[in-house]
């Protein structure tokens, strides 16, 4: 190559940075939304992570929707009639329903997606219990026969949270729960792009052009018409904080769905951008025993124990904003929420009094092991609260700093201590999700089927199983009522207070839904 | 020349077995596995045990190695536990972003170190050299994501002269695609310049000291033939060197970098295929960037022989 040549290149480069840009052909509107985590698993029934559950919301349809208040309402189906007692339920979907691969929605998708479901979810466990036959009686209707009545059914294949019982063709419903589904087909407002997929970056929704959205009800939540006002939706996941923080201010993205609180003057100083509470429920701190491993595995222990769990300490250092201390099992706006037994710590607890209450409940020194993710601050933070409660109140405290991915795997050795398990994990469960017993998976007594900590209470199991048959509200509540002072006998765990966590968004947003992300009926203006 | 290169060539194959070996053991005793992670925080212990045994994690230590030995035989690094994607096209697809960064923080060290070097060395002791040792100095001591969010602050955030995150191809023009790595670039390049800039002035000082140097300045030569063309072509070895491994350090600071700057190159690859345990893209990486380390070496060794030609293999 002559050095003439080389020059010419390098002219032309340094040209071409002045010419004009070129207009590249824009969809309408996008919408550029930071998650609160990566979207790594696209499989709905696979991953129990939040934001599994918001992509299965958004590129799935389900056959029931939810309101505000958590109330089903037909969202596939068109209509449903009841008979036998209850028994008997036929579901007719709704004409229009088409996959976004452009196959039409037959009843035989559904079944097979509702025995999917099934296999995954505590509450789809709780609905196929009682199934004696699911089938597809046409292409347009689907037949529960169940061995006694469920008048939850339309609240469980409703439900938005995880694991949320979405619809997929047959051909992805029948494959091995064991194989992940990389290319979910939903039959949702929007279509997920496979081919624009950047994992650990980018995920691509866009307008499914063939969705029919419901022509009844109003759009109130995961209810009624699902209308996509946005041509494009970019997830980009970025996984430094600060440089969220920078991008937002700089228009780089839209909504930023988990702003750290640190963070937050920072946003709300600028004004372009709002900050919105949507998730209402918040999270609720936990903190779960190893049922066993000794000294855990005796109730009485347990309960001195929770007697030094200061709500109001963990929530003044996990949240500094909105907190509540003082909660139950259950979310304190659900119908099911009560102040039965509680407190069930003081806020100021007496710790040389529950020194001597531990000694004399049998506790002589042993080592406690309590696992703690340091990458994860918000359980690393509840940790940390706990160990200092459980120092000042004279226990051996013996803290295993993890990762994540170690944390994780480690939560789920039944072994001693000794040999990789563990005594004590605090974490953190959706409000959400512990609106009622359906999905209360820390409130479950199922022994080595339960949640990690594997907690045995046949009174828990027997409460929850008449929860589910129960015809009325006022009739499940008073059920809550006693299961919340079952708990406080047999503590699966202790609850730890509930925070809230505000979203940050660009303004000329509107119709920003509450409780979760949800991205149909969402306007953008910029 | 061509028998040393092949010898070369050939004699990665033995660092490769035990470089794979050795990944593949590590990751073996390290504790914490993909299905925890894939399973999520609600999930039940039966749950992740059934991941676990659809990854094929049960298995023996020796069967899993034997399997992914075999297949990397065949050109095969396996498939993304969590996105069932290729390894091998996650990694090209995220090549692009890391070779572009590596590539321009490379380019724009030398332009600037090499003269910085020189300047120093001519100027040794006075004002001039002092400034080129503490920018040196600092260049060394601050780290690479303190120089990021502050270049992100006032470049892009205050001034607005670069996007403050996000990677623009080459696909999209020059443009676009320099100012997308404008930012990152120039806070990678901050440690490199100054590796670059005190090894420039230390071989330069030593080779200005040298008669030759002294009888052209006697012969009455200008000062810019005689640093440029006289003394740094034999001050070049050891600065070759330094160029050669700082590769390395490049590779390592392009991990905090494209995490800052959000570029989805081969650094954020690994962090993320690392916290989540995801076997094989942490192999897949690993084997190619040991691949690319002593292919740079190689290329090191060949520059010798054209800065000094006394040098022959």
């Amino acid at each position: 190559m002559r050095r003439r040549d080389v020059l010419k290149g390098v002219a032309l480069g340094a040209a071409s940075l002045a010419l004009p840009k070129v207009v590249i052909a824009r969809p309408a509107s996008v919408l550029r939304y930071m998650p609160g985590a990566d979207l790594a698993v696209l499989d709905p029934l696979a991953s129990s992570a939040f934001v599994t559950c918001y992509h299965a919301n958004l590129a799935f349809d389900t056959l029931f929707g939810q309101d505000t208040k958590f109330n089903p309402h037909p969202q596939m189906v068109d209509g449903y009639v009841v008979e036998n007692d209850g028994k008997l339920w036929r579901l007719v979907l709704r004409d229009g329903l088409k996959f976004h691969d452009g196959e039409p929605v037959l009843a035989r998708d559904c079944v097979a997606s509702i025995k999917r479901w099934g296999q995954a979810d505590a509450f789809g466990q709780a609905l196929m219990a009682v199934t004696n036959e699911l089938t597809a009686a046409s292409d347009k209707e689907i037949v529960f026969r169940l061995s006694r009545p469920f008048p939850l059914l339309p609240a469980a294949l409703g439900k938005s949270s995880t694991y949320v019982p979405v619809i997929m063709p047959e051909r992805q419903a029948l494959q091995s729960r064991s194989q992940l589904i990389s290319d979910p087909v939903g039959s949702g407002p929007y279509r997920y792009i496979h081919s624009e997929r950047v994992p650990g970056q980018l995920t691509v929704y866009e307008k499914f052009a063939d969705y029919q959205p419901r022509a009844d009800g109003v759009s109130d939540f995961t209810s009624g018409p699902k209308i996509a006002h946005i041509d494009r939706l970019e997830w980009r996941w970025i996984p430094d904080q600060s440089t969220a923080a920078s991008a937002l201010q700089a228009n780089e993205i839209d909504w930023w769905e988990a702003p750290l609180v640190d963070l937050l003057p920072l946003l709300e100083a600028d004004p372009n951008i709002v900050i919105d509470t949507i998730g209402e429920l918040g999270d609720m701190g936990i903190v779960r025993f190893n049922h066993l491993q000794p000294p855990f595995d005796r109730p009485e222990m347990r309960r001195a124990f929770a007697k030094m769990v200061s709500q109001t300490e963990m929530m003044q250092a996990m949240a500094g904003r909105t907190w509540d201390d003082n909660v139950g099992f259950f979310t304190p706006e659900s119908p099911m929420a009560s102040m039965e037994g509680l407190p069930i710590a003081q806020s100021e607890p007496n710790f040389a009094e529950i020194k001597a209450s531990l000694a004399a409940v049998g506790y002589k020194g042993e080592k406690i092991t309590v696992l703690d993710p340091p990458s994860s601050y918000r359980i690393h933070t509840l940790t940390s609260m706990l160990v200092d409660q459980m120092k000042r109140a004279g226990l051996n405290v013996d803290v295993v700093a993890l990762d994540y991915a170690n944390w994780a795997q480690r939560r789920t050795n039944r072994d001693t201590p000794e040999n990789g398990g563990w005594n004590l994990v605090a974490t953190l469960l959706p409000g959400q999700e512990l609106w009622d017993p359906a999905g209360h998976i820390a409130l479950r007594g199922n022994g080595g089927d339960a949640w990690p900590g594997w907690p045995t209470s046949p009174g828990l199991e027997s409460l929850r199983d008449e929860w589910l048959q129960s015809p009325d509200e006022a009739a499940r509540a008073d059920i809550c009522r006693r299961m919340q002072l079952q708990a406080i006998q047999d503590l699966p765990y202790v609850p730890a207070g509930r925070w809230t966590t505000p979203t940050a968004y660009r303004k000329g947003l509107t119709g920003v839904s509450r409780h979760i992300p949800i991205f149909y009926n969402l306007k953008i203006e910029r | 020349m061509l028998h040393y290169i092949l010898r070369r060539v050939l004699s990665t194959v033995p660092v490769m077995g035990i470089v794979a070996f050795l990944v593949f053991s590590l990751l073996y005793l390290a504790p914490g596995d993909p299905a925890s992670v894939i399973a999520g925080e609600q999930a039940s212990a039966a749950d992740i045990e059934r991941i676990r045994e659809q990854l094929g994690l049960d298995r023996p230590y020796l069967i899993r190695f034997g399997e992914w030995l075999w297949h990397i035989m065949r050109g095969d690094l396996g498939v993304s536990v969590f996105s069932s994607i290729p390894v091998t096209q996650l990694i090209v697809q995220r090549l692009e972003p890391t070779v572009s960064l590596m590539v321009y923080t490379l380019i724009l060290s030398v332009l600037i170190a090499v003269p910085m070097g020189v300047l120093a060395a001519w100027k040794a002791g006075t004002s001039i050299d002092r400034a080129v040792m503490t920018f040196a100095v600092l260049g060394f001591s601050i780290p690479v994501f303190v120089i990021g969010y502050l270049l992100a602050y006032v470049m892009a955030l205050k001034l607005g002269w670069f996007p403050v995150q996000g990677y623009a191809p080459l696909s999209s023009g020059i443009g676009p695609w320099l100012r997308s790595l404008t930012l990152p670039a120039l806070a990678l390049s901050c440690v490199y310049v100054a590796l670059i800039a005190r090894t420039t002035r230390a071989t330069m000082l030593e080779v200005l000291n040298q008669d030759y140097i002294k009888t052209a300045r006697a012969k009455g030569l200008n000062q810019f033939p005689i640093l440029f063309h006289h003394a740094l072509k034999n001050a070049a070895v050891p600065v070759v060197t330094v160029i050669g491994i700082g590769v390395a350090l490049l590779i390592g600071g392009a991990v905090v970098t494209e995490s800052v700057f959000v570029l989805p190159g081969l650094g954020r690859l690994t962090v993320d295929a690392i916290l989540q345990r995801d076997y094989p893209v942490i192999q897949g990486v690993i084997l190619l960037f040991s691949f690319l380390y002593i292919i740079i070496n190689l290329i090191v060794d060949i520059v010798y022989t054209i800065v000094d030609p006394r040098i022959r293999y």
